[in-house]
């Protein structure tokens, strides 16, 4: 059935806090560790990512010290801090809009006291908290593959700064995807899309320098490279000063631009709603 | 003769079913062409800035590329049953498939058709076509046979472990996430140069899990570049028999540990 829309839609994010939102993310948390195998397999994943693409950077560096002014030991630091940055930031938000939209389960969502998208993104942080716990593991097992060197203290600050951005863009990126399903109903085929594609124009394997010229602009009109290219080459000292401000100034402004986006998106979707099964 | 046309109308029946849901079909094949292809756009992109990747030019890691991506399509479409087996055997189907008047390997080759899997060996032939056209190979019969061999070989590789990971689903139910290591495995680290890779890397994906029989050891007898193996050129040929070795030992397993089978419980 089609749900007719209410007399006053909620909105986006309600000011009030209500404590079932700390709940709802600790629940978060919880969950992460009930499906341990994934979150082991996850890991391992980031792992051959990394030993792969730093292997096929060193051989194509081959004996060359610098190439662009790029040396290969910041070329290592970069892909760490973006496998690093792949690991820290998780797509729950979407997978779970999708599956609530999927069983149904969305109709009782909604009328709950506290908005649907709080409770999402609640979710969602509950979710990446529990990951981070891991660092303590993940980030010996980087340095063992790669290379941390920690930067400057203004550039270590800068990247903080811009990793809190990072994380906000994607968290916004996946919600967007995540709300596409109150039209597709299945969203599948659109993440892998969307993660294979935004990971690619987002620096992961090639950072933005390296790339030939067109691909370059393409890369920078678009939301991704705020997600791991800017904080990974604010960390790596490659975007210092003036241009650090710049980056973050770029990540901030796509965190805007998607934010607003994600509103207009859900003040459409609630009026499209479908509720499967019931 | 009779097993050929069961299995024939079983494939036939179930692409009918996938093509049901059309759109779905589309992205999914799309999604499947551009998830196996991103690793050669990858190497690619970096070569129009760099000249080559541990002495190989585009091409010829293109090359390297297509024929484990072909081998790779070639397992998964035959065997793409292996992909819901645990279910199978989570929900008793294992039992349908002993009191079929049909031998086991057969029903669990054709009894059903995925699309996706057509999607990896269509963008891998292609690769490895185009490739075949860019780089300089001094041609002979006995080559020209090595080929198809070293492809089918690569798929008994990529196979051997996918089949002997599930094997274990008789007795511990979940093996997706090993299989998915396995795949995970092959898909990045099979697809380029071992030269790539420090000493015990290499070694351990040479005589461990030989992900480098399937692509790089018969790539380097096609380019005449045997030279760069830490064996002696003619074992290179060997290729295709590592596979068919590989693809009994992992049979034998499987058959020893379908004895576990306990049926399900309900």
């Amino acid at each position: 059935m089609i749900a007719q829309p209410g007399p006053q839609p909620r909105s986006f994010v309600d000011r009030t806090f209500n404590p079932g939102l700390r709940d709802i993310f600790r629940m978060g948390i919880r969950r992460t560790y009930a499906f341990r195998t994934w979150l082991y397999l996850g890991i391992l994943q980031v792992f051959f990512q990394l030993l792969l693409v730093t292997a096929i950077w060193k051989a194509v560096y081959g004996g060359a010290g610098q190439v662009n002014g790029v040396s290969v030991d910041t070329m290592i630091t970069y892909l760490t801090v973006v496998g690093m940055i792949n690991f820290m930031i998780y797509p729950a938000i979407a997978d779970e809009i999708n599956t609530r939209i999927e069983d149904g389960q969305v109709a009782v969502d909604m009328v709950r006291p506290i908005g649907f998208i709080r409770q999402m993104l609640a979710l969602e942080f509950g979710c990446s908290v529990g990951r981070w716990l891991l660092l303590v593991v993940v980030v010996p097992g980087l340095l063992l593959l790669g290379s941390l060197t920690p930067p400057a203290q203004e550039a270590f600050l800068g990247f903080l700064l811009s990793f809190g951005l990072a994380f906000a863009v994607s968290i916004e990126i996946w919600l967007l995807v995540g709300l596409s399903s109150f039209w597709l109903l299945n969203i599948n085929g659109m993440r892998g899309m969307v993660g294979l594609i935004g990971s690619f124009f987002a620096g992961s394997l090639i950072p933005l320098w390296f790339m030939p010229g067109p691909l370059r602009t393409v890369s920078e009109w678009l939301p991704f490279q705020a997600v791991a290219y800017l904080p990974a080459s604010i960390y790596t000292e490659q975007a210092t000063g003036g241009a650090m401000w710049r980056a973050i100034g770029i990540q901030a402004l796509w965190l805007v631009l998607l934010g607003i986006a994600a509103s207009q998106v859900w003040n459409r979707a609630q009026h499209r709603l479908v509720v499967q099964g019931g | 003769m009779t097993l050929l046309s069961i299995c024939w109308h079983t494939s036939l029946a179930s692409i009918r079913g996938e093509m049901q849901y059309r759109t779905s079909f589309i992205m999914s094949l799309l999604f499947g062409f551009l998830f196996q292809s991103v690793g050669f756009i990858f190497v690619a992109v970096v070569l129009t800035q760099f000249d080559a990747v541990a002495g190989w030019s585009l091409w010829e890691v293109g090359l390297l590329y297509g024929i484990r991506l072909t081998a790779h399509g070639l397992w998964t479409i035959s065997m793409n049953q292996l992909f819901r087996f645990d279910r199978t055997v989570q929900e008793g189907g294992w039992d349908r498939y002993l009191i079929r008047p049909m031998p086991l390997w057969a029903q669990m080759m054709f009894t059903q058709f995925r699309i996706p899997p057509l999607g990896d060996f269509a963008s891998g032939l292609i690769l490895l076509i185009v490739a075949l056209t860019r780089v300089e190979i001094a041609w002979s019969p006995l080559l020209a046979l090595f080929l198809p061999l070293a492809i089918v070989g690569g798929a008994l590789i990529d196979g051997a472990f996918q089949l002997g990971s599930a094997a274990f689903a008789f007795r511990f139910m979940d093996t997706l996430p090993l299989r998915i290591v396995f795949d995970d495995f092959q898909g990045r680290f099979a697809s380029y140069p071992m030269t790539i890779f420090d000493r015990p890397m290499r070694n351990f994906l040479t005589w461990i899990v030989p992900m480098a029989f399937m692509a790089w050891i018969p790539s380097t007898v096609l380019l005449g570049r045997t030279a760069e193996l830490p064996f002696p050129g003619w074992v290179a040929w060997l290729a295709p028999a590592i596979g068919l070795a590989l693809m009994t030992l992992a049979v034998t397993l499987f058959h020893r540990e379908s004895r576990n089978y306990q049926s399900a419980g309900h």
